[in-house]
């Protein structure tokens, strides 16, 4: 038996700072399977790491030597992608972008992924904004919160409305201005893997790189499902079908600045400050980068949530917070 | 009848001797194979692509026999390839090399024809699958260059390694394949191959999109209107081809034989060129490139690579050869150059952006992927390592590159001694109202002309080299030959910008070691008192011509036959006196001498009336901007002194300094200032005093 219990995806996600607990039927299923004669489909499993996240990759296919050589391209696929994301490489595209204030003939990712970020921008009314990398400068340097005028200022560098998105050059209408791309570039990479290995003909596939997406079957020869983890909600399960679908958690607690987790890497545009902690908010989405950006605006923006999974074409989402109700829309 | 049959007789007796010379000469051909592959007995028709002998003992293959401008054609000096006949034996061992021809000039010149072939016999033993190297052996094998010629050598290390790699490679030799590795291109096997042949064996790749797909697509990323939504869904869109073209199997079925050779001539070793081709509603390349430069709609995708495609990599495809092909709306070339980084016997893929607007200010972007991977039929297995490393090195510095930088040290002396040169002519005056120095700055500057410029490094420009310039242009100009020798390349440049302000003068006073030579040792004839014959001004005047004559007949032989327009050069003494210190076959040396003695009684009697290469600089000596040699009112008319002490009787009786013929040595000018003995200022001088006296 290569496959049952142990497929349990868990482990400090660095910005969802939870666990999926549980992926797929286990055992019963398989076993269900077997009874009815079909031998059991050969799982390969990959683990890794994408742009300072934990990665895994299960995969339903008969033919091991195909689906490593599918892995093996993902993994270069993950790599390439991350330097043009990373804000932790120096050379990447989006670290240079960041430091010249403009990125010359950006590559299709990057476009794409910008646009995306335009697009999300104007989905919430600007709640979801790219430009808050100069604020969360500030945070990561003051200890106690940054003082009133710098924040004034870090705000005044703030508004995606100020990335000229040029298909020849990329650039920023306004010197000092920064992006952080780390409340979709997840989603966008979980993205290209999936559709990677579909294209490659493997289509039942659990990708795992930074935010969950789920295509074809999964090992009970249903659709892929997954246990989501709130802060909120320490008592049960939250369940997740993915059924040629990625959902996505945002929780500020994923990466705390101060210790009582007050001050994390969620921020909002307008205000320059953090949501609560421990609220947190899991979108459903046809694709993970949706998931991944309104995942992210649902945090700062819990009140609008059902009008939001609308517009945005989302399935469903999940909010949650201490002392208030658990909150399903969609 | 009797004549009849005598005349039967003779066509026999024609027949029989064009028998045995025709044997005779294969018999030949038969012994030159034999010293280059010792111990074969039969040799075969010469046959495959590159084309090569095979060769047995008894029934037994032993290894092949080549000519190497066969092979490859090598691009020599002279646009005219060298050739080497080369035995390879099954283990890729070189068993023989003969040198069968040469029209290099630079060898012409330089080199005699039995140290060309001693230096290609060291290739005998050597062992092509592994690194060869020119210069000192560092423990490996190793040839030693030709001193004096090492850009000769290694013109012809180049061409033996090359076409017995290339021979080796294309047979299959297990050596020359070696083991394990990287892969390598197929550059050389053609097969005719049609399009849908190409596309249906994968070596060309298609993705194809319907309007339906693309408006989903864009619809997903939030745009709201796209062109493709207007058109009936299943309808054609884009259909993408992509295909690398580096292989010939692929590249001359799509681009035609001779337009993918020159793409490879024309690109750095290493480059990787992608055709790109689409047909359908939407354009891949867009029409912003033209402007920005930049290929916005697509990007190349090798592993962790990510390679923007620019309109300095872009190359226009004339026409679409390969047969069957479908109306293509559009196509390009890209050549990635090897810094690129793209290998080309990986996977890889297309990425193309299809663009669509939102309702929101902003473009929304989807992307489509055209995975490549090459058929293995156009990759060859890697060979060993240490020769993978030799071609890359070797193959990254053009030859001319690095005969700059074997000769860097000279070229810095050389321009030193031009900056020198330039500085006596700009202090002309100072310099000439000083006799006793401009006779010393005279015999150094000659001095430094013949024993290092000419016998030292051997630069003295030739008639030969214009007339190689002249054959280039005739078949495919390339500056790379003229490059391959530095010095020789400084100083036409250097001359041909002095002809503008000094007409020929530069040159053949200055910088022709034959011509200092002659003028150093006529010099020492005059101080020996050796009677100077004064040739009548008339006759003088109808011996110039002469010279112009020669320059033409060799420039009517260039257009013709190469080689016998190079023979025809050796009017020139300059490879007999200079190149070769004399040291060659007796007729050569006494035309030389001849020359000289007549240069002891007649100053410069080769340059007044023979040197073809002064013709050619005297041509278009009327264009000179300037005329910087003075002259007083009196001279020619009466005074006669100049036109009596010039060295090649320049000046006209009537006192012009003819152009044509100056080689502007300064004497005249040194008269035009000598207060004692120049008639026009002695008059001066004693009129001058007596006008001011006569005044009240």
């Amino acid at each position: 038996m290569t496959q049952g219990r142990a497929i349990v995806l868990s482990g400090p996600l660095r910005r969802r700072a939870l666990g999926i607990l549980a992926v797929g039927g286990g055992l019963g299923g398989s076993a269900a399977l077997q009874e009815r004669g079909r031998p059991p489909t050969p799982v390969q499993e990959w683990r890794g790491a994408a742009l300072g996240a934990e990665a895994h990759i299960l995969l339903l296919h008969p033919d091991p030597a195909k689906a490593r050589l599918a892995l093996g391209a993902v993994v270069a696929e993950i790599e390439r992608l991350e330097s043009e994301f990373s804000l932790f490489r120096a050379d990447s595209a989006l670290s240079r972008l960041n430091r010249d204030g403009c990125l010359p003939r950006p590559s299709l990712d990057m476009r794409q992924l910008v646009a995306e970020a335009l697009r999300l921008g104007d989905l919430t009314e600007g709640v979801f904004d790219v430009t808050v990398q100069p604020l969360w400068r500030l945070h990561a340097r003051y200890a106690d919160g940054p003082p009133p005028a710098k924040l004034a200022a870090g705000l005044a560098l703030v508004g995606y409305r100020h990335i000229d998105l040029g298909a020849a050059i990329l650039r920023f209408a306004r010197p000092g201005m920064a992006i952080t791309l780390n409340g979709i570039a997840q989603g966008y990479i979980t993205d290209r893997v999936t559709d990677m290995l579909r294209d490659a003909g493997l289509p039942d596939v659990l990708v795992d790189v930074g935010e969950l997406r789920g295509t074809g079957r999964g090992l009970d020869g249903h659709p892929w499902r997954v246990g989501l983890e709130h802060p909120a909600v320490r008592d049960r399960n939250l369940e997740v079908s993915l059924a040629d679908a990625a959902v996505a958690t945002s929780c500020g607690r994923g990466t705390p600045f101060s210790a009582d987790a007050c001050r994390h890497h969620i921020l909002d545009p307008c205000t320059g400050l953090c949501p609560p902690a421990d609220r947190a908010a899991s979108v459903t989405a046809p694709n993970a980068t949706l998931a991944d950006g309104l995942a992210t605006a649902l945090v700062l923006l819990p009140h609008q949530a059902t009008s939001l999974v609308r517009r945005a074409g989302a399935v469903d989402a999940i909010l949650s917070e201490p002392g208030l109700p658990l909150q399903r829309v969609g | 009848m009797q004549c009849l049959r005598s005349r039967k007789y003779i066509v026999a007796i024609l027949i029989a001797v064009a028998f045995v010379l025709l044997n005779g000469a294969g018999r030949a051909a038969d012994d030159a194979r034999r010293a280059v592959l010792p111990g074969a007995d039969r040799f075969g028709a010469s046959e495959g692509v590159p084309p090569a002998t095979p060769t047995f003992r008894g029934e037994e293959r032993v290894g092949w026999v080549f000519s190497t401008r066969e092979v490859a054609s090598g691009g020599g000096y002279s646009a005219r390839p060298l050739d080497v006949l080369v035995g390879l034996d099954l283990g890729c061992r070189i068993t023989g090399a003969e040198l069968l021809e040469q029209h290099e000039p630079i060898l012409v010149l330089g080199i005699s024809g039995d140290t060309l072939a001693s230096f290609v016999r060291q290739y005998a033993g050597l062992d092509v699958a592994h690194r060869i190297a020119i210069g000192p052996a560092a423990g490996g094998q190793a040839v030693q260059a030709i001193s004096h010629a090492t850009i000769s050598s290694y013109a012809l290390h180049d061409i033996i390694l090359g076409a017995a790699r290339a021979v080796a490679r294309s047979r299959g030799l297990p050596c020359a394949l070696g083991g394990g590795g990287a892969a390598r291109l197929d550059l050389d096997s053609f097969e005719p191959e049609g399009w849908e042949e190409l596309r249906a064996a994968g070596s060309i790749g298609r993705l194809m999109i319907t309007a339906g797909e693309a408006a989903e697509a864009l619809r997903r990323a939030g745009a709201t209107n796209s062109a493709s939504a207007t058109l009936p869904p299943e309808s054609n869109y884009v259909a993408l081809y992509a295909a690398l073209a580096t292989p010939a199997q692929i590249g001359a079925n799509l681009l035609g034989r001779a337009e993918h050779a020159r793409l490879l001539a024309e690109a750095a070793p290493g480059s990787s060129f992608i055709f790109l081709a689409g047909e359908g509603a939407y354009s891949f390349k867009g029409t912003a490139w033209v402007r920005t430069g930049t290929f916005e709609r697509i990007q190349l995708v090798q592993a962790e690579r990510t390679i923007a495609l620019t309109a300095t990599e872009h190359r226009p495809v004339a026409r679409l050869r390969a047969a069957g092909a479908p109306e293509l709306r559009e196509t390009a070339l890209f050549l990635l150059p090897p810094e690129a980084g793209f290998d080309p016997g990986r996977p890889w893929r297309l990425d193309l952006a299809i663009a669509g607007h939102r309702a929101e200010a902003g473009a929304a972007l989807a992307v489509f992927a055209l995975p490549y991977t090459l058929p293995r039929r156009h990759l060859l297995p890697a060979p060993p390592s240490s020769e993978a490393a030799e071609t890359g090195e070797e193959a990254a510095v053009p030859l001319w590159r690095r005969a700059w930088a074997a000769q860097s040290g000279r070229l810095a002396v050389l321009a030193l001694a031009l900056v020198a040169l330039c500085t006596v002519l700009m202090l002309q005056n100072p310099l000439s109202r000083r006799p006793p120095l401009w006779r010393a700055v005279r015999v150094t500057g000659l001095a430094f002309t013949l024993v290092w410029l000419g016998w030292y490094a051997g630069a003295q420009l030739s008639i030969v080299n214009l007339l190689s310039f002249i054959a280039a242009l005739r078949t495919g100009f390339s500056w790379e030959p003229f490059l391959l020798d530095p010095l020789g390349f400084v100083l036409w440049a250097f001359v041909a910008v002095s002809l503008l302000f000094w007409g020929r003068g530069i040159f053949c006073g200055w910088l022709c070691p034959f011509g200092a030579l002659q003028e150093l040792l006529n010099l020492g004839a005059r101080r020996l008192g050796m009677p100077q014959l004064a040739i009548p001004f008339a006759v003088h005047e109808r011996l110039w011509p002469v010279k112009y004559i020669i320059f033409l007949g060799l420039l009517g032989l260039a257009l013709g036959p190469t080689a016998l327009a190079f023979m025809a050069a050796e009017v020139e003494p300059f490879k007999t006196a200079i190149i070769l210190r004399f040291v060659r076959s007796p007729p050569f040396v006494a035309y030389a001498f001849a020359l000289l003695l007549a240069g002891l009684f007649v100053e410069r009697f080769f340059c007044r009336y023979l040197c073809p290469l002064g013709a050619a600089l005297a041509l278009p000596a009327r264009l000179g901007i300037f005329q910087w040699l003075r002259r007083h009112r009196q001279c020619g008319a009466p005074c006669q002194l100049c036109a009596v002490s010039c060295p090649v009787q320049a000046i006209h009786p009537e006192g012009r300094i003819n152009p044509n013929e100056c080689i502007t040595c300064l004497k005249c000018q040194t008269l035009y200032h000598d207060e004692r003995r120049c008639p026009a200022l002695r008059l001066r001088q004693k009129t001058q005093p007596a006008g001011r006296g006569g005044l009240p």
